[in-house]
């Protein structure tokens, strides 16, 4: 009778603990990796321990079990504890597997509120700018004068003007010099009549779009339409922008980012570092450094 | 009985091939120490199965022992993916 109880056990466990090795091979990143891994095989080891005592009886082999079984039971946790400790401050981050369908807008910029005011700083003009624009993710490369009439389209709807003279404002502005700063950057920015308007549009194009013999591929453009009375604000959101574009690895990160929601992640990301750099503060990594 | 044994031991290794799987691909360190700590409780169970297959206390003692040094083990490692030095 024994050995069947025993038995059933130890079966129990072994499903246990194959299961925890299968969350091991197929989780995604190390604390998932952890969580079931550990749990799952802490359980499934301490039932093979009793079951290995209920089969064989009263005797030395179940003391030691006994023994055994408590001491895992005891020990698992506070090193997965330490692993997960440790990962954490060697830098490793969380992978992002939750299902797009979830990752609302909403999730991300409640977050992103969260965070900011753990590090306590103020949005300035370009980071409510950023909530509000538009980002265009272009996979296709384009015609320059495609890229304006996209450009021009949307820009149209968020100032209230007509899109043909956007673009050829913008078409304007680049013959008179070109709006290309950098090999992988562009910053066009045209002036329109009226006033008490400024807006932004953001575009990553993947493959790269021509501007001029100088920079022929250009991935990321930042779109400027403003007013005359505007016109400091015009300076600002440039600034910003170089700070912003000269963070290390930003091209990379740009390229990589796999929908305009991570996209704005980046950006807002970056501008975090600007704030930061501004009040001359060391950058705490993660929490734990913090004692 | 023999036989079933015999299936929880090979049960118990494609476990722990699943961990050494890990062990070798990684990607990061921390990876690899999550797959040390869960092959060396694997292995306890292992060590307990093959007690009662032979009958014999030893085994349970390699047990024990394997589950006191694969814990300072983790802790070790853990530490280390830290930076820090051990006596902290």
């Amino acid at each position: 009778m024994n050995e069947y109880i025993g038995i059933a056990m130890i079966s129990i466990g072994i499903v246990y603990d194959i299961f925890g090795c299968l969350g091991l091979v197929r989780l995604p990143d190390v604390y998932t990796r952890l969580q079931a891994a550990t749990k799952a095989v802490t359980m499934g080891t301490s039932l093979i321990l009793i079951g290995v005592a209920v089969y064989a009886g009263i005797g030395a082999i179940s003391a030691k079990a006994i023994i055994c079984m408590f001491f895992v039971l005891l020990s698992s946790p506070a090193a997965a504890h330490a692993i997960a400790r440790g990962a954490h401050s060697s830098g490793i981050r969380v992978e992002r597997v939750t299902a797009e369908g979830l990752i609302g807008r909403t999730i991300e910029s409640e977050l992103w509120d969260i965070i900011r005011e753990g590090y306590e700083f103020e949005k300035d003009y370009f980071d409510h700018m950023l909530e509000s624009s538009p980002i265009l993710d272009l996979e296709e490369s384009m015609s320059s004068h495609e890229l304006y009439k996209r450009i021009s389209e949307i820009l149209g709807q968020r100032v209230n003007r007509p899109p043909d003279i956007i673009q050829a404002k913008l078409i304007e502005r680049e013959k008179e010099c070109t709006t290309a700063l950098a090999p992988e950057l562009a910053i066009p920015h045209i002036i329109v009549e009226g006033e008490k308007t400024f807006e932004m549009l953001i575009i990553r194009t993947k493959n790269g779009s021509w501007f001029s013999e100088s920079s022929p591929n250009v991935h990321a453009i930042f779109v400027l339409v403003g007013t005359k009375d505007k016109w400091h604000l015009h300076l600002r959101t440039l600034a910003a922008i170089a700070t912003i574009v000269q963070t290390e690895n930003f091209y990379e990160n740009w390229l990589k980012a796999q929908d305009t929601d991570r996209l704005r992640t980046l950006l807002r990301e970056r501008s975090k570092l600007r704030h930061e750099k501004k009040k001359g503060k060391s950058t705490p990594d993660n929490g734990v450094s913090r004692r | 009985m023999q036989i079933f044994i015999f299936i929880a031991l090979v049960m118990l290794m494609l476990g722990s091939y699943m961990c050494l799987y890990r062990l070798a691909k990684g990607p990061t360190a921390p990876d690899r120490t999550v797959a040390i700590d869960i092959l060396g409780i694997i292995l306890v169970g292992f060590c307990a199965m093959l007690s009662i297959l032979r009958g014999e206390d030893y085994y349970m003692s390699i047990a024990l022992a394997w589950a006191l040094l694969s814990f300072i083990g983790s802790v070790a490692l853990a530490k280390y993916l830290e930076g820090k030095e051990f006596d902290e």
